[in-house]
């Protein structure tokens, strides 16, 4: 398929600060492409630049084939942006936004209320339509916002993290929404978000995002399988490089490596979620086990630990998924 | 098309907040009004001197200063109750008029006493300026006319009698003639006589002078205009937050994502704001013709040329709005908003008019130069040339064309300096 969206070393900088540092990437026809990364990564300037609301410090993009920045009004045309603000007018009705953001895409009379009653369907808010915004719950003013983003049928829709402060029955009809839209229409999605069961759930290609830069890009599968069956922390009372050595021999094991125990120049290990970081538990080093498969090497390490009298700390296992690739790329939770 | 889009969606929402159309048409109404009725109430034609008695001072120029019937008309106006005399020379009087220290002035005229000893008619000028208040002209005219009345029917009827006596004492064998009958009809002709053709006739004039023209100020005319082009302007502000609400809102977002360019987006935010504003100078121009008469201040019409008018309203408004848009993108916050919209809008009032007459502004050079730096001095300029000038279109065209310099300017400044990061 070919690519609806060509992004080539497009940085932002705001004084001094450089909030996107020279990212490259490009999204097929049809494709739902994700956007992964923490607060402050950069995913919603990146949105912004592409969708024309800011203008790159450097770089460029193409949309369909039309530049961003030489040919602003076609992109904007084939395009739509799903905000994270709600960007409606509370005090009008659901239709009365529909109308008003269809009638600014250049949809008119029978046409516009045709594509209005669609996306309210979509929704599944056409019997509320006529209430105020102001009346609806947060969930439904978020599904309002998404279909004024969709009225006007663009083959290109930017949702910057659609479902945040949602109740989950109006997040799972958001994301019943997105693979409609995707399956059944073709409409190709680019979705941030700093959950990573919805990019999990919904996208086919991540770009995981941080401090402005692009630090991962492929399918999910391809970027969980980084991690190989799993990391496991390993805090001990004493440990070095060389223990590192022989334990990255055993059997299940794809790699190990020494940490030296916490000091304030390192980054503290993050343990799971509710739970004190190990290196607060840790009183010594730690070694960060790579698997193969997590089950067999947690038994394999444990009886060489074992056998050589190797007192065990503590003890953490990051199961393969993206927060985990996230993690093992930079030290970091995607939701501190 | 995108930008009636725009419009209609905003008047929508602005028609949403009641608290929002208060403020567009009731406030002003209600500050001309009181303003009106205060500037109404101390037109008094106020004394230098401070007196304990508080009747009305009226100001009497007495060229018959000799004359004993000028000396008793004075007199008589005294004891009238309503006004309290006050004499001075003709230049005084004039300038403190010219300066609208006092509205009016009489003038008794050098023959005043001459020509009524000799039973011939004289004339007692009033003369008003023409922002003196109609109700108070009205008054004084009737309590000097009422004088006048007195006095000639005094003179009229003591002239009829003495004719007959000198009859009588010329014809002694007609003296038979001379009955009460007689002598009664006699009086009441020269009543009646007296109320058609009074010895003392008394006459209004508007001051002629040129400077009291320049200075015309019709308080109708002028505080209304000024006090429009005030609230017009603080129209601004009302743009400025609307842009901001956008912003705030999230919505700006979307609408920057969408295929309209800057420009449109701005007109789109302008035209509400400028369509509503010119609906609002209609409801105050009524206003002021329908209900400052009702208060005795004096009708306000649009001029001569209804079509100044309405294009000088067009351009006014448009300027305000422009002004909004660059408000909008040169304040950051709400606060800036707030903050640089006072000063600009407030402080640029007064200099333009809008609270103080702009002819006492031109008093002084440097304020008269600051004022020229704003439009809203262009504004109030082009108001009262047509309003109490009876200026045309063609006549007021350098002013439009100033605001319209000034739109211009401020719509660039907008569009180019507006971010939305």
């Amino acid at each position: 398929m070919p690519d609806i969206l060509e992004v080539d070393k497009l940085s932002k900088k705001f004084g001094d600060f450089a909030a996107v540092k020279d990212i490259s990437f490009t999204v097929e026809e049809g494709e739902i492409f994700g956007l992964l990364g923490p607060n402050g990564a950069g995913k919603t300037t990146t949105i912004s630049m592409l969708t024309g609301v800011i203008p790159p410090t450097s770089g460029t993009a193409r949309i369909g084939g039309y530049d961003i920045q030489r040919e602003p009004i076609q992109v904007k045309r084939i395009i739509g942006l799903v905000p994270q603000d709600l960007a409606l007018y509370p005090t009008l009705s659901a239709r009365a936004n529909l109308n008003f953001f269809g009638s600014i895409y250049g949809l008119r009379g029978k046409e516009l209320q045709k594509r209005v009653d669609d996306v309210l369907a979509i929704v599944a808010l056409t019997d509320r339509q006529k209430d105020p915004i102001e009346k609806f719950s947060g969930g439904m003013k978020r599904r309002v916002n998404i279909a004024a983003g969709l009225v006007h049928q663009p083959r290109l829709l930017f949702l910057d993290e659609p479902t945040v402060g949602v109740d989950p029955q109006s997040r799972n009809h958001i994301f019943e929404s997105v693979l409609k839209l995707n399956h059944e229409r073709g409409m190709s999605i680019i979705y941030t978000s700093h959950y990573m069961e919805e990019v999990e759930l919904l996208c086919n290609r991540v770009a995981i995002i941080d401090q402005g830069q692009i630090i991962a890009l492929d399918t999910i599968k391809n970027l969980v399988a980084m991690l190989g069956g799993g990391v496991i922390y390993l805090g001990l009372r004493q440990a070095d490089a060389a223990l590192a050595g022989e334990i990255a021999e055993l059997p299940a094991v794809k790699n190990a490596v020494f940490v030296p125990a916490a000091t304030p120049t390192l980054q503290p290990v993050p343990a799971l979620k509710g739970e004190a970081p190990a290196s607060e538990k840790a009183e010594g080093p730690i070694i960060k086990v790579e698997a193969e498969q997590s089950q067999q090497a947690i038994v394999n390490v444990l009886a060489f630990l074992n056998e050589r009298d190797i007192m065990i700390t503590s003890l953490e296992i990051l199961e393969p998924n993206l927060e985990s690739v996230f993690l093992h790329l930079t030290g970091k939770k995607l939701r501190e | 098309m995108i930008i009636w889009n725009l419009t209609k969606k905003d008047l929508a929402v602005i028609f949403k907040d009641r608290g929002a159309i208060v403020w567009l048409f009731v406030l002003p109404v209600v500050f001309i009004l009181i303003f009106t009725i205060l500037i109404g109430m101390s037109d008094s034609g106020s004394s230098s001197t401070q007196t304990e008695d508080e009747r009305t001072p009226l100001i009497v120029v007495n060229l018959d200063p000799g004359g004993i019937q000028a000396q008793r008309f004075i007199a008589d106006l005294d004891r009238a109750g309503g006004f309290r005399p006050e004499q001075t020379d003709l230049t005084g009087a004039e300038q403190r008029l010219k300066t609208l220290n006092i509205s009016r002035y009489i003038v008794i005229p050098a023959n005043f006493s001459a020509n009524l000893s000799s039973g011939k008619p004289v004339s007692v000028l009033m003369i008003t300026h023409p922002s003196g208040n109609v109700s108070t002209n009205q008054y004084a005219m009737q309590v000097i006319d009422g004088v006048a009345k007195d006095i000639s029917l005094e003179l009229q009827l003591l002239d009829g009698i003495r004719q007959m006596g000198a009859m009588q004492s010329g014809n002694p064998q007609a003296q038979l003639a001379f009955n009460t009958e007689r002598i009664l009809a006699q009086a009441k002709s020269q009543f009646d006589h007296s109320r058609t053709a009074p010895l003392i006739a008394v006459d209004e004039q508007l001051s002629q002078s040129e400077e009291t023209k320049i200075q015309l100020f019709d308080f109708g005319a002028s505080i209304v205009p000024g006090i429009v082009v005030l609230f017009v302007f603080l129209s601004a502000s009302t743009v400025a937050r609307a842009i901001y609400e956008e912003r705030k809102g999230g919505s700006l977002r979307r609408l920057l994502s969408a295929p309209l360019s800057r420009s449109e987006l701005m007109l789109g935010k302008m035209m509400p704001i400028w369509l509503l504003t010119l609906v609002q100078i209609v409801v105050i121009f009524a206003v002021g013709a329908f209900v400052l008469p009702l208060l005795g201040i004096g009708r306000l019409g649009i001029g001569n040329d209804p079509l100044a008018w309405a294009v000088t309203s067009m351009v006014i408004a448009l300027c305000s709005t422009c002004l909004g848009i660059m408000i909008a993108a040169l304040a950051r916050t709400e606060g800036q908003i707030s903050g640089l919209s006072n000063a600009l809008l407030w402080v640029t009032g007064f200099l333009g008019g809008a609270l103080i007459p702009l002819f006492l502004i031109q008093q002084f050079p440097t304020l008269d130069v600051l004022s020229r730096l704003v439009p809203q001095s262009w504004a109030t300029r082009a108001y009262n040339d047509i309003l109490a000038g009876g200026a045309s279109l063609v006549d007021v065209l350098p002013y439009l064309g100033v605001l319209l310099l000034f739109s211009a300017v401020f719509f660039i400044i907008g569009v180019s300096r507006f971010k939305y990061e």
